[in-house]
């Protein structure tokens, strides 16, 4: 069975491999109506015989042996009218109408501004129909999961060397890349991880706490990321963030029992309309967090699986781990 | 790092962002910004799925299509295959 590409699958399938469903929005109802309608012979626990078989490397990367790996949300927020931070609501966007062809116009007119660089009437006719689409979609209101792997030595190099409590020290250079790189992913809650470039940013370290028992780090810094496709810098889209946080380190365990940061700031300038994403632009400044938390012992298969970003279509395994 | 150098890295550090921040226009961000001690346990937790939301990542997903099979055989049910490989946007597994 061979499985589509961007925007994924929902199939259902029997243990013997007959397709049940294969439609993106209504694949459980059918597929549940579809084998209801098997013989109860085909059906009934153990009919299918499936024998040994050997597990198939699905050719994805793997966590780093002794490594840890820390768990992001990423989730577009917004304003209310005392200007607290809130959940982004559907009116945050621009346009803000349920009739599909009023949306689209509103949402034209307010893209020009943000990209006055892009051809409007190129723009509608080959994704003209998206916005409406994009808009009631509640993930774009959600936050998007995603994963973070550091090395052993990488998170080892964590723990200060010096243990003087109020000490400030920086984070190792290449976790402080990875994360403005990688994970301050400013288009992670539309979809397709694309190539960032870090503008200006700084992360450090400082001991809140050194026991016999335990290590309390408080994390502070900020960062300045772009995306790294569009070429007009006055109109690529931004993320300027500052980053919190508390990491707590089980000394005589020998491990991190807390890895709590956030990333929080404000996104601007448009989506890069060759994408299609335009849809998700949001006129002005719109508050943006990433969270950041320790995957623990208790981690379930998906989350000791799946690697950062995904499929790691726009980065090696070796580039994240790497030097730049 | 000598004291001296710990606070010059400071200074430089605050020197940076201030510029950063005030080339940026986030000036009104910074107005509205939290301070760690008193506001970041509420902050992280507004980040992260609140109890109406994700709730397929609830489900014990497997990530192997052999194990899922010997399961479904041995249990008598069908497999719901969520497969992404681009654009994953909320879904289960994070982007896969």
């Amino acid at each position: 069975m061979k499985f589509s590409g961007a925007g994924g699958d929902r199939v259902s399938i029997t243990a013997d491999g007959k397709v049940l469903a294969t439609n993106f929005q209504t694949c459980v109802r059918v597929a549940l109506k579809a084998w209801n309608a098997l013989p109860e012979a085909q059906r009934k626990p153990g009919a299918v015989k499936l024998g040994q078989r050997k597990e198939v490397d699905d050719g994805l990367p793997k966590p780093p042996p002794g490594g840890l790996v820390v768990k992001n949300h990423l989730r577009a927020l917004g304003r209310d009218d005392q200007g607290r931070l809130r959940h982004a609501e559907r009116q945050d966007w621009l346009g803000d109408s349920d009739d599909p062809d009023e949306q689209r116009r509103h949402l034209m007119a307010g893209y020009k501004q943000v990209r006055p660089d892009i051809d409007m009437k190129v723009l509608e006719k080959k994704y003209g129909n998206m916005p409406h689409w994009f808009r009631v979609s509640r993930r774009i209101y959600q936050p998007h999961p995603d994963f973070m792997w550091m090395t052993e030595a990488e998170w080892k190099s964590l723990i200060p060397v010096n243990l003087r409590v109020g000490e400030t020290y920086p984070f190792p250079d290449n976790i402080t890349r990875r994360i403005f790189q990688f994970h301050l992913d400013l288009n992670r809650t539309i979809g397709d991880p694309i190539t960032q470039k870090i503008m200006a940013g700084e992360l450090w370290l400082k001991v809140v706490k050194a026991s016999p028992d335990q290590l309390q780090l408080q994390v502070e810094g900020f960062a300045r990321i772009r995306d790294g496709h569009i070429r007009n810098e006055d109109l690529t889209r931004k993320f300027e963030a500052r980053l919190y946080g508390y990491l707590e380190y089980d000394r005589k365990k020998g491990e991190f029992t807390r890895f709590d940061v956030l990333a929080l700031g404000e996104t601007y300038g448009g989506f890069e309309a060759g994408l299609g994403h335009f849809g998700y632009t949001r006129p002005g400044r719109s508050p943006y967090g990433i969270s950041f938390e320790l995957v623990g012992n208790d981690a379930s298969p998906v989350e000791r699986h799946i690697p950062p970003r995904g499929s790691g279509a726009t980065y090696t395994y070796e580039g994240y781990f790497g030097k730049p | 790092m000598t004291e001296d150098m710990r606070l010059n890295r400071l200074r430089n550090t605050d020197a940076t962002m201030v510029a950063s921040f005030l080339l940026g226009g986030l000036l009104g961000f910074l107005h509205s910004a939290p301070t760690v001690a008193s506001d970041f346990d509420t902050l992280h937790r507004m980040v992260l799925p609140q109890d109406n939301e994700l709730k397929w990542v609830s489900i014990p997903w497997l990530t192997s299509i052999t194990q899922a099979r010997h399961r479904a055989a041995v249990e008598g049910k069908p497999l719901f295959v969520f497969a992404d490989t681009g654009a994953g946007f909320a879904d289960a597994l994070g982007l896969c």
